[in-house]
């Protein structure tokens, strides 16, 4: 057998794998789709961890009118490069805001300005790379997080949305081990909580969207919960098709993207403490989430809040209603124009970092080539 | 006046900066400064200042650069502008030419890039004046250069030594420029050199320049053409021989024998003849063919019945002829062009042979319609072609200069317009004759003739000796009001009543 003959096997074999699982998964959202509203999750057994007071599984979202709100959004960008002795980060942090006006387009204000230069930071801890990503996060993150402080003190806007998630997702465990990694990490924590009780103090609801979620803590728990609903008749065809390989595979935004409409979210549920083994006495901040459908061709954002001023279900109306009034203008691309307008205004080039590293090359009098790391540096490319 | 600075070089996807092109971005905002296609730009440099022209501008927004986005967001029933702050994101860039570096050597070639993040200026007029060969004072005042504030003024030798060519359609102010032209002719006081002028006047247009209520009246005299008389004893048999082409050469000399004899005897007793008069010694020579002596007495009848010949020359080009004066002849009341090319034929061929004994001062002129005077077509058509091909070629070195104008260069003769070595060139749209003009006109490239068919009324692009670069330039306001502005409402209603 030739080497083609082998290749195109394994082809045809991967292509009906991949048929087979997409029909299979297509026809379990197609009938979960039909028993949604037959759930009821404020009725779920605690044992399955779904703390929520929505007694569906999906909520439509009321329309709501900005004119006349403010709608604030704060992402950045970072640039990283390693080089021989040390890490060199180039990080800036952009805070938009929207005063929506009616037939008109949005006045905008940019904090702490349209184009700010970008900070460099440089470390020459010895670090080993994850420790590194883990310290480019943590910097970013607390740019970020000092913009919206920023944007706070400054002005009162109805909502304050982060790009990406409203906790300092970091891995503990790696930030335990590093004593600068972990002041760094303190720091960041503070930084939220200062913009948690801004957001309390000016009635701001604060929340955060992620484009691209992986988590699949809704599935895994419907993958618990699925067996036993087997006494309600809505769900008897449901659980005929062998369902439980399908629940495990998918991740949340896969299973709702075609569960959710548009203008719909799921029920809100408790997603986490804000603190951790690092807050200990501090004043601690529940953290809910849900998944948003905002545009018919694009996945649902799943977007998290904490519970500050208001009952979980009415932040969560109030959240999703204004989520989904700012980014629903797309039916391909359902993310906030502020986030759209903040991340285009925070993304660092990689030319930027360029002209960074030549110039302390040309004062050190190394050529910026030698500086850089060996994988850097390689003689021979793909694609050379 | 501090320097403006508008623009920073950037790396462009064309691979500029090169020493042929470079782009920038206007760091200006459009309501601070409006830069526009044509304008001229300079960058510092270690070896001096390269200053360009900008070839083109336009206008980036990364909201609007994906098609597909800007649609699938306007289906949700607003404008993109409505939603995102899109006007934050618009960039005007430009595209530049480099003309040349100016260094304290002179004006020299470009051979290398302009550096990325250099900043960009709008020149000074001293500058801009320098390099593009203009006067800052005392030259001949055209207008500004478009866009600049910077007088268009040329230099008198450059623009009219070796004769200028005006050319447009009808309607783009051809006319008007040569009354701004002839102000400024009639405006040099003597110590900058002040020639004089002679304009064909075909349609009569120029008449008002002479008005009582003309600054200049006092330095114009217009001749009807009616009132133009030939002085037959000037004339040699040559020249008779092109207002009547079919003479041939052998009766041309014997017609010159006659002409030689009667000139030497008049001129004995101070006196002058016509064409009666060498009608009547023709008639008495023995020696002359009977047939070729029939035929040159018929065609000096012919001649004598156009009623221009005379025993002397109206006017008296010698003495009418003065630096700093407009003459006029004003050719509108005759239909006839044969008529109209002898009576030019005669006058030039006057001027210039004055010029070359010195008679009479430097003389430019000025001849309307003149694809009428000098067409490329054969002889008995296009009379007084030879003299002004002769003047094109040789009037450079006794200062007899041509400004020809035309609505037709194509139909013009080849000789004459190419020794035109300055061409003021407006708004010109057939095809034939912007190909003729791109053939003809020196200096000029691709880029600045495909502008000739955008340029309005009173826009004109100088090309030639008289600038080191082609200039785009607004023609000023005149000082006078000579042209008849009448629209055709109003004239048939004068006509009517």
């Amino acid at each position: 057998m030739g080497m083609h003959n082998k290749i195109d096997d394994a082809i045809d074999n991967i292509s009906k794998k991949i048929i087979a699982y997409n029909e299979h998964r297509k026809l379990f959202q197609d009938l979960f789709r039909k028993v949604k509203k037959s759930l009821n999750p404020s009725e779920f057994p605690s044992a399955f961890g779904i703390k929520t007071k929505d007694s569906f599984f999906t909520v439509k979202v009321p329309k709501t009118n900005i004119d006349g709100l403010k709608v604030a959004g704060v992402d950045g960008g970072v640039i990283h490069r390693t080089l021989n002795y040390f890490d060199i980060a180039l990080i800036r942090a952009v805070g938009v805001l929207f005063l929506h006006q009616k037939d008109d387009k949005p006045q905008v204000r940019y904090f702490p300005e349209e184009q700010p230069f970008p900070d460099i930071l440089t470390s020459i801890e010895p670090l080993s790379q994850n420790e590194i990503d883990t310290l480019i996060s943590i910097w970013r993150m607390q740019k970020e997080i000092r913009c919206g402080i920023s944007l706070l003190e400054e002005d009162m806007p109805d909502i304050i949305i982060l790009d990406g998630s409203v906790l300092p997702f970091i891995d503990y465990k790696q930030v335990n081990q590093s004593e600068f990694l972990m002041s760094q990490y303190r720091n960041l924590k503070t930084l939220y909580r200062r913009l948690y009780s801004l957001c309390e103090k000016n009635r701001t609801a604060l929340c955060g969207v992620v484009k691209d979620s992986r988590s699949a803590i809704l599935t895994n728990k419907l993958a618990a919960l699925l067996p036993h609903l087997g006494k309600m008749p809505e769900f008897e065809q449901l659980l005929k098709i062998d369902y439980r390989p399908i629940v495990k595979q998918l991740r949340d935004t896969d299973l709702l993207y075609q569960v959710l409409d548009v203008d719909e979210r799921t029920f809100e549920f408790f997603l986490s403490n804000f603190n951790d083994d690092t807050d200990q006495e501090l004043k601690d901040f529940d953290i809910h989430c849900f998944y948003l459908k905002t545009a018919e061709f694009d996945a649902p954002l799943r977007v998290e809040f904490p519970l500050l001023f208001s009952n979980q279900h009415d932040l969560a109306q109030k959240i999703s209603a204004l989520v989904i009034a700012v980014s629903r203008y797309n039916p391909e691309y359902g993310l906030p124009s502020v986030i759209i307008e903040a991340d285009a205004r925070a993304r660092l080039q990689e030319t930027d970092a360029d002209i960074l590293v030549d110039e302390i090359s040309a004062k050190i009098g190394y050529s910026s080539f030698s500086l850089q790391r060996r994988r850097s540096r390689l003689p021979f490319k793909a694609g050379d | 006046m501090a320097r403006k600075s508008i623009g920073t070089i950037i790396v462009g996807e064309d691979n500029s900066p090169n020493p042929s092109e470079f782009n920038f971005v206007l760091t200006k905002s459009e309501e601070e400064f409006q830069l526009e296609k044509g304008m001229y730009v300079i960058v510092p440099c270690d070896d001096g200042e390269i200053i360009a022209t900008v070839s083109d501008v336009y206008k980036t927004n990364r909201y609007f650069s994906s098609p597909s986005a800007v649609r699938a967001y306007e289906t949700s029933g607003k404008t993109l502008a409505s939603i995102f702050p899109a006007d934050r994101w618009e960039h005007i860039i430009a595209k530049a030419k480099p003309l040349g570096i100016i260094t304290d050597l002179g004006i020299q070639r470009l051979l290398f890039p302009v550096s990325p993040g250099e900043t960009v200026f709008i020149p000074e007029s001293k500058v801009l004046q320098k390099f593009l060969g203009l006067e800052k004072t005392n030259g001949i005042n055209l207008g500004k250069i478009e866009q600049h504030d910077v007088e268009v003024q040329l230099n008198l030798t450059r623009f009219l030594q070796k004769h200028a060519a005006i050319l447009a359609i009808s309607g783009a102010g051809k006319s008007y420029t040569v009354s701004v032209m002839l102000e400024e002719l009639l405006s040099r006081p003597k110590k900058q050199g002040r020639i004089a002028m002679v304009l064909f006047d075909v349609h009569g247009e120029y008449k008002g320049l002479g008005d009582e209520e003309s600054p200049f009246y006092k330095h114009i005299e217009i001749f009807p053409a009616a009132a133009i008389q030939f002085g037959t004893h000037a004339l040699r048999a040559r020249q008779f021989a092109i207002f009547e082409p079919q003479i041939t050469s052998v009766q041309t000399r014997e017609l010159s024998k006659i002409l030689n004899k009667l000139f030497e005897e008049k001129t004995k007793k101070n006196e002058t003849y016509t064409i009666s008069d060498i009608v009547k010694e023709l008639e008495a020579d023995e020696h002359i063919n009977q047939r070729s002596k029939e035929a040159l007495i018929g065609w000096l009848y012919t001649l004598e019945e156009t009623r221009l010949f005379g025993a002397s020359e109206y006017p008296v080009l010698e003495k009418i002829l003065e630096p700093g004066k407009l003459v006029i002849f004003d050719l509108s009341e005759f239909t006839s062009l044969k008529l109209k090319q002898m009576i030019v034929s005669y006058i030039l061929y006057r001027i210039f042979d004055y010029r070359k004994k010195g008679k009479i001062p430097p003389t430019a002129i000025i001849m309307e319609e003149s694809h009428q005077f000098c067409p490329e077509a054969r002889l008995e058509l296009a009379i007084s072609r030879p003299i002004i091909e002769t003047i094109a070629r040789e009037g450079r070195k006794f200062f007899t200069s041509l400004v020809l104008i035309s609505q037709r260069p194509v139909k013009m003769s080849t000789t004459a317009l190419s020794q035109c070595n300055t061409h003021i060139i407006m708004k010109v749209l057939n095809p034939y004759d912007l190909d003729f003009i791109g053939r003809s006109s020196e200096g000029i490239d691709r880029a600045t003739l495909n502008t000739i068919t955008g340029l309005g009324v009173g826009e004109a692009v100088i090309v030639g000796n008289a600038v080191n670069h082609p200039i785009f330039v607004k023609v000023r306001k005149r000082k006078t009001t000579t042209m008849d502005t009448q629209t055709l409402e109003e004239s048939a209603i004068n006509f009517d009543t």
